[in-house]
């Protein structure tokens, strides 16, 4: 917002270069910035969380170690003056899914918003994982769709998935929820993985008119 | 948009190690596998090392992925072990009920290059 245009740019281009190189930084950071439209020189509210959400997207590519993720999560959050200690993506989100990298968005906002809701560390994975097996049967199987998360409150606080397309629907859902399915993608063990590790699990599903798998984890 | 990544093969010692850092896309995925078969049937290493601490997260899919990789060196008479996954993401392979029994395990790099490098208990790798 302040500090004249290309400075937040400048901070942001810093700490990417220390973590990924010099090359690498900089496509990271054109892509983000072109995925999300967001000019960093003028932050309009809500832009801070979008542009570090398309910038995590990128960099999670090159980044697998977790702590390396972190440092650099709370890097750019003080550079975009995101208040810290509250996870970017902590309100109702909706992801669309469309390409293999919206996987990765999707699964990085169900983990943010699993933390703010106040979920363990083995139940982030466990829900991330979850989104992921759901994000990808959309981008596998669909034309397109999108992963909502939602984050619930009163007696029993914890967090809502719906995966919902436009697919084909399941058409064998039984054989695949009794786990007699088998197919050379693992669709199945996707479905019935998921079911294990969530609370709340039902789809709804019809050929033609696609496929929506809703499912809850309470907090313990 | 994304750079289809190449995951490196590293020779050490006449062993074979893929230390995959990266979230795996059906790009990468497939590329690896014949990467993988291409460099055992070119260099006959002694072992091959999977490592995947670098990796937070896997779902059924890359869970797949990997012990598919896992199991193709195996059959192609290559001491294969898996190394370095992390608690957490055990911990969700076991209760959504994914089974790994068929890859051999260690805990880290230093432990898996001890196992394929110390027992004589033949090529293959696959436990049973």
């Amino acid at each position: 917002m302040n500090g004249g245009a290309g400075h937040t740019e400048k901070k942001l281009r810093g700490i990417l270069e220390s973590a990924l190189g010099g090359i690498v930084a900089h496509s990271v950071l054109i892509t983000s910035i072109g995925r999300c439209g967001v000019d960093p020189g003028r932050l309009q509210p809500g832009d801070a969380g979008r542009l570090l959400e398309a910038i995590e997207a990128g960099t999670g590519i090159f980044l697998g170690d977790p702590g390396a993720r972190r440092r650099i999560h709370d890097e750019l959050t003080a550079a975009l003056g995101i208040e810290a200690g509250r996870p970017p993506a902590a309100g109702d989100r909706e992801v669309p899914i469309r390409t293999e990298e919206d996987i990765v968005i999707a699964r990085n906002a169900g983990r943010d918003m699993a933390a703010a809701v106040g979920f363990q560390a083995t139940d982030q994975v466990k829900i991330s994982t979850v989104i992921s097996e759901l994000a990808r049967n959309i981008n596998k199987y669909t034309p397109g769709g999108s992963v909502r998360l939602r984050a619930l409150d009163g007696n029993m606080p914890g967090i809502e998935i719906v995966a919902a397309d436009r697919g084909p629907g399941i058409p064998h859902l039984q054989q695949v929820m009794n786990g007699e399915h088998k197919s050379k993608t693992g669709m199945g063990m996707g479905l019935l993985g998921t079911k294990r590790l969530m609370d709340h699990f039902e789809v709804q599903t019809s050929a033609g008119a696609g496929t929506t798998v809703t499912t809850r984890k309470y907090r313990p | 948009m994304s750079v289809a990544a190449r995951i490196p093969i590293i020779r050490l010692y006449g062993n074979m190690i893929v230390s995959i850092q990266t979230s795996l896309s059906d790009q990468v995925v497939k590329r690896l596998k014949e990467d993988v078969s291409g460099e055992i049937e070119r260099t006959r290493p002694r072992g091959l090392i999977i490592d995947i601490s670098g990796i937070d997260l896997m779902d059924s899919y890359i869970s797949r992925a990997i012990r598919d990789i896992c199991l193709i060196a195996s059959i192609m008479g290559v001491k294969t072990v898996l190394s370095g996954m992390d608690k957490m993401i055990a911990i969700t392979l076991v209760e959504m009920g994914m089974d790994m029994m068929s890859v051999r395990t260690a805990l880290n790099l230093e432990e898996a290059l001890e196992m394929i490098s110390g027992d004589g208990d033949g090529g293959g790798g696959v436990r049973e």
